[in-house]
């Protein structure tokens, strides 16, 4: 039955390509008489009323029909623009010479068409053209462009006897401005992050990467969202291979809604059962730059802060943008820590259990003694207490992320006196435990990346249980799959263990350790294709020799 | 399908039934810290000193525990060999006794004097008992030395694993054996070993039983670690004393650190603190027997002087080294003559004319023992002086210097 259904999940998307998702409707030309189309938009829309629809006359003209119309949705323009740019369109339809027509109901008869249309000069929609102040102008020829172009933002202008729209794309309203990021904050290094507007993050991105080479492609997913979704990467740095996977895994997405980033990092990464993350997220255009830069590809989506870069090998989750504005020694020890906490965090709780209930005889026997002196009394057996208070945490955390801000104190003192201390002093739970479980939640907010955090936290859950029916043995149990697990995984052809597994010495410079930039000469070569030069050789800082000090001799130091 | 309904079903069965059996929460444990063995063959008493964890950490505080419970429960059990008689623990005992912290195994006299085989198998063949307790011989019985305190230490076990350790490396007199040298030696061809002793000095020996121990500022009795128990095969032979002990801990090369007193050319003593010492003993073949020839080297510091002799002076310097040297070889001397009384090759001699001559080996075997106590020493030690200390001539003889002689 698992079978059956797991099969179903994971046939491949292209076999149900050829059926649309949602319901697309039946495309309409616009129709050259301006009432009939103005009237069949505001229909389509369902007479909402953020909706906005003007009709100009001309006042050479004596008809009381328009000539011009102007439709937007209110919120979604910018004002100042809006104005404008309908200032001109009210001139324009002013001068104009052309009459506004009854709506006659059925197609424009050739008679009226010619009266409509001065002797061999403009039509309005072409003098409209002209006049706008506008350097992005569009011609839609049908109406669900009309809505679409309307509905992300633009004006539309409708002339009579004109069988296409114009439209403007001023986008506008109110939106959030770019802001420090709130989930990866550094203390040294650029404070902007990524805001909900494509436009803003992909200029955020451009102004790290002044390069023609930089390409981002744009296009739209989802029926009813119509989100508007960039691959961007490096021409000449990123491999051809990986980008054209790239695209084609989001080309074949198809679905009604894309409403945050995890929406397509669920359809497109490679292995979506596994716990642990083949693609990264983050909020910092530095980080986006960095990434584009060592050949990764980067996924932007529209409306959420959030982008993708692919692919991603294991470690890369323990790097973080900070590691190279600050000093090398400093980053080095800083990966070093950071994987040792990750360890920390699977592990700590299982290695607690498995040692006090059955290996007791690898502690040193102050150690036991201690140990043994909180258990005495303790109800639970400790696999069952260190379950307890992990769930415990795990409440209290989740209780502190969706409550409103001001019972903040209030939680914290629940949890850290009530559940902490008096737990320990009611003799229900003993003090290391409280110690185990409290380090491991600590720990688990070192490891950079929270996917990978996440991960952690489940397979915790799993290790505690082998720790507690089987011992160490049982953690080894649990260990092997995972490691066999990781090094089989990919990401978009690259082996997610890498440089470990497979083993590149060259990849070697910034993994655990991170050598000073100088010393940086390529990127990384799992990922990045053919360019791999970074920089020149030799970048060691050419201090003068004559600033050197009277005290130094010999010249400056050359790395080998 | 059915693969993943076996594979679920293996999981299940493994967390439901798997390794419970094995599981044991740290409160349910008895902590042994140390045990000892009395009676003879067939009879044996084992006598266990289970620590107490809440008489030593209260629960939530951390800090040692109240001063009126002692830190240790002693008992014995009986049974007809040492493992009955440790199972047999559970008929009094609500722990079940674990004996992986186990540092310190004390063996009665009345034990050591029966035969120690059936002990060592026992430890070689448990899982549980480790190889690396440290072994002391009781003078009296074990289970005396067991119920004894050792102030200011809260667990006696522990206490007596660091008074060896801790002599080990100050004063080299006794060297702690574990249970695991102690049967390599017995199977290697000397057949012998030597194994500390201990036993209780003073008269009123139940001030060290109970807390009372710790109110006290001199309790009236105290354990002291008094000789070296010979062993040849199974039994004791016999033991020599504190002064023969330190010649046969030279003659082992196990001297790492220690105080020598030796007297001047004027019967004035002064100390010599042992830094680094190496000896070197081999068994050569004489006209008549095996002669041994001992080479030792030893370096170190003045470190007390009521010398008349010029040590600012090199000459000053040899004479004294001469001094010390007259006094190692004594010592050498004195635990020699020890070890060739009881006949008890413990210094491994056999293995080392084994090695050389395996089949000269097997024509000698016979009568080893006699020839052992036959054998002469040919000993020659070497001292080097590397330090005077902070001071020069003796304060003794610059006041004779300054006040003339008195």
């Amino acid at each position: 039955m698992l079978n059956k259904w797991l099969k179903q999940v994971l046939t491949p998307r292209t076999q149900a390509a050829g059926q649309k998702a949602g319901t697309p409707s039946q495309s309409l030309p616009v129709n050259k008489n301006l009432l009939v189309s103005m009237e069949l938009l505001r229909s389509k829309l369902g007479r909402s009323p953020d909706f906005v629809m003007r009709g100009f006359t001309s006042s050479k003209g004596d008809s009381p029909y328009p000539v011009l119309a102007v439709c937007y949705v209110d919120g979604l323009v910018d004002h100042m623009q809006l104005t404008e740019l309908i200032e001109a369109a009210a001139r324009t339809a002013e001068n104009s010479l052309q009459n506004g027509r009854e709506p006659s109901g059925g197609e424009p008869d050739e008679g009226e068409l010619d009266e409509g249309k001065p002797d061999g000069g403009e039509s309005v929609a072409e003098q409209l053209a002209r006049s706008l102040p506008s350097a992005d102008l569009q011609k839609k020829a049908t109406l669900d462009d009309v809505i679409a172009s309307v509905l992300s933002g633009s004006v539309v202008f409708l002339a009579d006897n004109t069988s296409y729209a114009l439209s403007v794309s001023i986008p506008g309203g109110l939106r959030r401005s770019v802001e420090e990021p709130t989930s990866q904050s550094v203390i040294r290094g650029p404070k902007e992050g990524f805001t909900e507007e494509l436009s803003t993050n992909m200029a955020l991105i451009r102004r790290k990467l002044k390069t023609p080479d930089l390409r981002m492609e744009v296009r739209q997913i989802g029926t009813y969202t119509q989100t508007r979704v960039a691959v961007a990467y490096i021409q000449g740095i990123a491999q051809d291979s990986v980008v054209e996977e790239v695209r084609r895994r989001i080309d074949s997405i198809n679905t009604d809604s894309i409403l945050e980033s995890n929406y397509i990092e669920e359809m497109i990464q490679d292995a979506p059962l596994s716990p642990f993350p083949t693609i990264m997220n983050t909020e910092r255009p530095d980080a986006v730059a960095a990434s584009l830069l060592d050949g990764q590809v980067a996924v932007l989506i529209d409306g959420t802060p959030f982008a993708l870069l692919m692919p991603v090998t294991f470690f890369k989750f323990f790097q973080s943008s900070e590691d190279y504005y600050q000093r090398y020694d400093l980053a080095t020890f800083l990966r070093v820590l950071r994987i040792m906490t990750f360890l920390v965090a699977l592990l700590l709780p299982s290695l607690y259990i498995a040692i006090t209930t059955f290996q007791q005889e690898i502690l040193p026997m102050t150690m036991l003694i201690t140990l043994a002196a909180q258990r005495e009394g303790t109800p639970l057996p400790a696999l069952l207490e260190a379950f307890i208070m992990e769930l415990t945490f795990e409440v209290i955390r989740e209780a502190g992320v969706r409550m409103p801000r001001i019972i903040g104190p209030a939680i914290s003192i629940v949890g850290a006196l009530v559940i902490g201390q008096a737990a320990v002093q009611a003799g229900l739970v003993s003090g290391t435990m409280v110690i185990v479980v409290s380090f491991t939640a600590i720990a688990n907010f070192v490891i950079p990346s929270i996917d990978m955090a996440a991960a952690v936290r489940l397979m915790r859950f799993t290790l505690m249980i082998l720790a507690g029916t089987l011992g160490l043995f049982g953690i080894l149990a649990g260990m092997i799959p995972i490691i066999v697990h990781l090094v089989s995984l990919r990401s978009f052809g690259v082996d997610y263990y890498a440089p470990y597994a497979p083993f590149h010495k060259s990849n070697m410079k910034d993994m655990m350790i991170r050598v000073p930039i100088w010393a940086m000469k390529t990127r990384p070569d799992q990922i990045a294709g053919k360019n791999r030069t970074r920089q020149a050789p030799y970048q060691y800082p050419p201090v003068e020799e004559t600033l050197l000090g009277s005290s130094s001799q010999g010249g400056q130091e050359e790395p080998s | 399908m059915k693969r993943i309904t076996l594979l679920l079903l293996v999981m299940a069965v493994m967390v439901l039934s798997a390794g419970c059996g094995s599981r044991r929460e740290l409160n349910e444990l008895g902590l042994v810290i140390a045990t000892g063995v009395d009676g003879s063959k067939g009879n044996y008493r084992i006598t266990s000193q289970m620590i107490i964890p809440s008489a030593l950490y209260s629960g939530s505080g951390g800090a040692s525990g109240t001063g009126s419970q002692t830190g240790v429960f002693v008992f014995t059990s009986e049974g007809h060999t040492v493992k009955e008689a440790l199972d047999r623990s559970v008929l009094k005992n609500s722990r079940r006794l674990y004996f992986s912290h186990n540092n310190i195994f004390v063996i009665g006299k009345e034990t050591a004097d029966d035969g120690i085989y059936e002990l060592i198998d026992s430890f070689l063949r448990n899982l549980e008992a480790r190889e690396t307790v440290k072994v002391l011989v009781a003078e009296s019985s074990a289970k005396e030395i067991l119920e004894m305190l050792m102030p200011p230490e809260k667990l006696p076990g522990k206490a007596l694993d660091d008074l060896l350790n801790k002599e080990e490396k100050v004063e080299s007199v006794y060297k702690a054996v574990t249970v695991h040298e102690i049967a390599y030696m017995l199977s290697s061809e000397a057949n012998a070993v030597s194994i500390p002793e201990i036993r209780m000095e003073g008269s009123e020996e139940e001030d060290l039983k109970t807390s009372e121990a710790f109110k006290r500022t001199a309790p009236r009795a105290n354990l002291i670690l008094s000789g070296l128990s010979l062993f040849r095969g199974e039994k004791r032979v016999g033991s020599l004393n504190e002064q023969q002990s330190l010649g046969v801990s030279w003659l082992m090369n196990q001297v790492k650190h220690q105080t020598l007193s030796f007297d001047g050319s004027r019967e004035e003593m002064s100390s010599f603190v042992i830094d680094s010492a190496k000896v070197k003993v081999t068994p050569v073949k004489g006209e008549e027997g095996y002669i041994l020839k001992v080479r030792a080297k030893a370096n170190g510091g003045l470190r007390e002087s009521n010398s008349m002799d010029d040590i600012t002076d090199p000459k000053g310097i040899k004479l004294m080294e001469t001094e010390i040297e007259r006094e190692i070889t004594q010592i050498i001397q004195e635990g020699w003559a020890g070890l060739q009384q009881q006949k008890v090759d413990v210094l491994g001699l056999a293995d080392k004319i084994y090695r050389r001559n395996p089949k000269e080996w097997r024509s000698i075997q016979p009568q080893w023992n006699e020839q052992f106590a036959k054998m002469k020493l040919d000993i020659q030690v070497k001292v080097s002086i590397k330090r005077t200390g902070l001071f020069g001539e003796s304060f003794r003889k610059l006041q004779n210097k300054l006040h003339g002689e008195e």
